[in-house]
């Protein structure tokens, strides 16, 4: 019947106290009308969009508002937060570190690699918000709503955080001379600056940061799956692959790897990605499928 | 001293429950009655949400035999809701006085 199909779909977005009182009824005038000629259909059909649209942004104010109320989303936020605020400062201690000569030594100027790292690795810690997060009633929707919060964050850290304080300490470094020095010339370019000089290897770096930030969503996906299993054997698989991760991002350097015929492919900044989103829909598949209500 | 959380209400709320006084309507009947001030696409949100506050109460029309579709859905002002919405036309009322009466 009219309106079936987008009944289906409303009912897979929104939990099932908002279909039932805000979409569901709007689906039933327009079955209702429908008889009365194309122009009610049409009708009928707008007011059903915009009672979804209008449910959905409703259930996800209350989300934030939750995350912000609730003292375990409270916490992942601080850890977060404190996360990101430990990144800038490192970089910018060791930028005013670069002039009190007595502090120049390499082991700081080593230290300076760790934000650029970190800043690959801190998508991951999405997971283990949402594996803390995934016993609360309104776990899904919070997650995944900080993720792509916390996505946008890790995008402006990269891009212009690590970005401006890595190149100045270069410049600076460079202008002091001595040993350790980081050349200028290696630049680490915001996205802008990537796209406008637009060689193969800055669509590369430029696909790279855009890759990172978007892994966020599917490791927090992939944490709050994980969760929902029941097979211990598979919680166990990915909780393995996880500490791999880190450990491998640490230890190996992967890009080199994926360098062996001296020729980076872009599907390789995306590569890693994309199977990330893979395991997380599978998990997902496997794990328990229901939006709770609202608690 | 212990806060008390008054109730909110909006002049769309307050549409709603002055349509709803006179009896139970259709989600469609308000859009009607209220001229234009209601749209139908945000209805609902507004019904759905005054549910949530307790506002109005709502139940299904029940199907007729053989029928197909979804049932719609029928809905009523709580006592809490009209005294709500005359707590808040007293309030206006007040306030809309001119200063000079208010004065006197």
């Amino acid at each position: 019947m009219i309106g079936d199909q987008l009944a289906r779909i409303a009912r897979r977005v929104v939990r099932d106290d908002s279909y039932g009182l805000m979409v569901a009824p709007a689906v039933a005038d327009l079955q209702f009308e429908s008889r009365a000629g194309w122009f009610s259909t049409l009708r009928g059909y707008l007011g059903v969009w915009r009672a979804l649209c209008g449910a959905i942004a409703i259930e996800l104010a209350a989300d934030a508002r939750r995350t912000l109320s609730n003292d375990g989303a409270r916490l992942a936020t601080t850890q977060t937060t404190v996360m990101v605020g430990t990144l800038f400062g490192l970089q910018a201690t060791l930028f005013a570190a670069n002039f009190w000569h007595e502090w120049r030594l390499n082991p700081v100027l080593m230290l300076l690699i760790a934000p650029s790292i970190l800043g690959s690795v801190l998508p991951v810690g999405a997971f283990t918000s949402a594996a803390v997060l995934s016993d609360k009633p309104y776990a899904h929707r919070t997650v995944i709503l900080a993720s792509i919060v916390a996505a946008v964050l890790i995008f402006l850290f990269i891009d212009q955080g690590v970005t401006r304080f890595n190149q100045q300490f270069r410049e600076a470094d460079a202008a002091a001379g001595g040993p350790g020095t980081i050349a200028p010339g290696s630049r680490e370019l915001p996205l802008a600056d990537l796209y406008a000089r637009g060689t193969r290897q800055d669509r590369i770096d430029l696909h790279s940061r855009l890759a990172i930030c978007a892994s966020t969503i599917g490791w927090a996906w992939l944490g709050l799956s994980l969760t929902r299993i029941r097979r211990r054997w598979l919680v166990a698989v990915g909780v393995v692959a996880y500490a791999g991760y880190i450990a491998a991002y640490s230890a190996v350097p992967i890009m080199a790897i994926t360098l062996f015929r001296g020729r980076l492919p872009i599907w390789s900044a995306w590569g890693a990605v994309a199977v990330l989103f893979i395991a997380a829909y599978l998990a997902q598949r496997l794990a328990r499928r229901r939006l709770p209500a609202h608690a | 001293m212990t806060a008390i959380k008054l109730p909110s209400i909006s002049v769309r709320e307050c549409l709603v429950l002055e349509q709803l006084r006179t009896g139970d309507k259709y989600g469609l009947e308000l859009v009607t009655a209220s001229r234009g001030a209601l749209k139908r696409g945000t209805v609902y949100v507004t019904l759905g949400r005054m549910e949530r506050k307790g506002f109005v109460e709502s139940r299904q029309e029940p199907l007729a035999a053989g029928a197909i579709g979804l049932p719609r859905r029928l809905y009523r002002a709580t006592a809490y809701g009209l005294k709500v919405l005359d707590a808040y036309q007293l309030l206006r009322e007040a306030l809309a006085l001119r200063p000079s009466e208010a004065r006197g």
